[in-house]
């Protein structure tokens, strides 16, 4: 009886143990570590979907580099959507400049209807930034995004020498920090 | 009272262990669930490798890094044969392997590694994938993951 006994207390200070350390688990991924995994994920993922997209938009054909910046803009939509943690105003200016770029592309492809659209997400995107010293006019925009096109293709041709902060680009330097 | 200590310490040594297997449990899951997101992590740690040579390796062992990161890139591209961003990491990293190889004196393999790449920027549509203009992007590449590369400062992590 006694040994039945202490079986039953163990099994009891078992199924404690277990139930404690599944809660701690389940509260401590749920609330710290998964987010935290998923936005440093995130992070990393959209540096490398944003140089994947401007090479494909720079040097590929206009579909492949449409194809790419929407893949782009996808994704950074889901991390809003998613509500994972990165930076509101990285991740506005950064949508700001790929609808830029798919302004760029619609312009000299002549779909102006898409190109106002665009423009338009783009204001939209940068107005949410609230970059204060940033002029969100379509000249200004137009004239930003083909000077920092210029300066970025310049770098991957090497025409410009190396060493850019690329993981800034497209983005105004206020967002990025 | 021995026994509601001993529970006690049962309950504690178990949030204890609960602490210590989240972050473990939450990789786990992020794979499972997540596999994209999860993906990036290894891209990203395949692109530092390949394209960063912070520890000043010799190109021979530069080289046999790149190899490993092609291979790697190759087996995640059999499983998502349709990403085309996993083509262009894909071929930039055979870039990357061609010029340690033009560096290393083997000529074939380095032509091979290049018309490779060639052939699979040109499926991307690319217009100029000449060795020159291809040379350059890796170049501007590398020095994107020189020591200050992506300053991840804004998010603290478990990794």
């Amino acid at each position: 009886m006694k040994v039945m006994r202490t079986a039953v207390f163990c099994l009891g200070c078992f199924a404690v143990f277990v139930f404690a350390a599944a809660s701690t688990c389940f509260v401590r991924a749920g609330v710290h570590s998964i987010p935290e995994l998923k936005s440093y994920d995130a992070w990393l993922h959209v540096g490398d979907l944003l140089r994947y997209s401007f090479l494909q938009y720079s040097q590929a054909n206009p579909d492949e580099g449409r194809a790419a910046l929407l893949e782009y803009v996808k994704f950074l939509q889901r991390t809003e959507d998613e509500h994972i943690r990165l930076p509101a105003k990285f991740v506005h200016a950064s949508l700001g400049a790929a609808y830029l770029r798919l302004y760029r592309l619609e312009s000299s492809e002549g779909n102006s209807t898409v190109a106002a659209q665009d423009m338009a997400s783009a204001q939209r995107e940068y107005s949410a930034a609230q970059l204060k010293t940033f002029d969100i006019s379509t000249e200004a925009l137009t004239k930003w995004i083909e000077t920092d096109d210029l300066r970025h293709t310049n770098l991957y041709d090497g025409t410009a020498g190396t060493r850019a902060a690329a993981s800034n680009q497209g983005v105004p330097r206020a967002a990025s920090k | 009272m021995k026994k509601a200590i001993v529970v006690v310490i049962c309950a504690a040594l178990g949030v204890a262990a609960g602490f210590v297997a989240a972050p473990i449990a939450a990789e786990a899951y992020v794979q499972s669930a997540e596999p994209d997101l999860f993906g990036a992590f290894y891209i990203y740690l395949v692109d530092s490798f390949t394209f960063c040579n912070c520890d000043k390796k010799p190109p021979a062992e530069m080289l046999q890094t790149a190899v490993k990161s092609v291979s790697i890139l190759k087996t995640l591209h059999e499983h998502d044969p349709k990403s085309q961003f996993l083509s262009q990491e894909l071929a930039l990293t055979q870039v990357r392997a061609s010029l340690l190889e033009q560096k290393l004196g083997e000529e074939q393999q380095a032509k091979e590694d290049m018309k490779l790449a060639q052939d699979e920027l040109s499926a991307l549509g690319w217009k100029d994938v000449s060795p020159t203009r291809l040379t350059a992007i890796v170049a501007q590449i590398e020095s994107e993951y020189g020591p200050a590369k992506q300053t991840t400062s804004f998010v603290t992590t478990t990794r």
